[in-house]
């Protein structure tokens, strides 16, 4: 088990000191630091999913009907997500026609 | 006493087969479905908060260096904005169809067409907003 799990850990080690790299460089460019915290999104993303998926595994497991909240709840998560996304779009929008 | 319990007994046991025939109503296809459009807004939402971080960098560029390269111009932000609506509305509208009366798998294509539509949108926010392809 633990063999298997190594690689992975491996994986996530390269990718955070890949991240401290891009960060170094961040600052010579700014379309690099937008790349930078493009994959700080991918990876917040990635584990999102993950807990997500062992949410729903759980659910799966002890069986799911329509109406139950455990299935509701990941959605109202997201619904919240997007509210923020468009909310942030609109404070962005509000932003370009002050200056 | 003993005929109560053995009631008892009996409608538990029914109750309880009932409730086991409710929960397979619900197929492997129609959970894959509606597994499938959690990670599709999943991929909306990334894509939603790289675009509108992208803007906020071009933002700032536009006071610090405005005669820096443009990172992202106005009208591409707006294009952007409307695509992230309409993949919503498409998503909500596949949710409803992974999860409905339909949704013990028989109408998986059109949970699927659904899928596809509102990932190329997707996709070319992705393009605007930089995020790499998968």
């Amino acid at each position: 088990m633990n063999e298997q799990k190594a690689p992975s850990i491996y994986f996530e080690i390269g990718k955070t000191l890949a991240l401290q790299l891009a960060e170094t460089y961040a600052s010579v460019d700014p379309r690099v630091g937008v790349a930078v915290d493009v994959a700080k999104l991918i990876l917040e993303q990635q584990q999102r999913v993950a807990k997500q998926t062992s949410i729903l595994a759980q659910a799966q497991a002890e069986g799911w009907t329509e109406d139950d909240a455990r299935w509701d709840a990941p959605l109202a998560a997201q619904r919240a997500e997007f509210d923020a996304a468009h909310a942030e779009h609109d404070r962005l929008v509000a932003q370009r026609k002050q200056s | 006493m003993k005929k109560l319990l053995l009631g008892f007994l009996v409608l538990g046991f029914l109750a309880g087969g009932a409730g086991g025939c409710a929960e397979q109503t619900v197929t492997p296809a129609a959970n894959s479905n509606v597994q499938k459009v959690y990670a599709a807004n999943n991929n909306l939402i990334l894509a939603e908060n790289a675009l509108n971080l992208l803007y906020k960098k071009e933002l700032e560029r536009r006071t610090t260096d405005p005669k820096g390269k443009v990172l992202l111009t106005d009208s591409a932000y707006d294009t952007a904005y409307t695509l992230q609506l309409e993949a919503e509305k498409i998503l909500t509208q596949a949710m409803a169809v992974a999860r409905g009366p339909r949704g013990d798998g028989s109408d998986g294509m059109s949970a699927q067409n659904l899928l596809d539509q509102a990932q190329k949108k997707v996709d070319q926010i992705n393009k605007v907003a930089g995020v790499p392809p998968k």
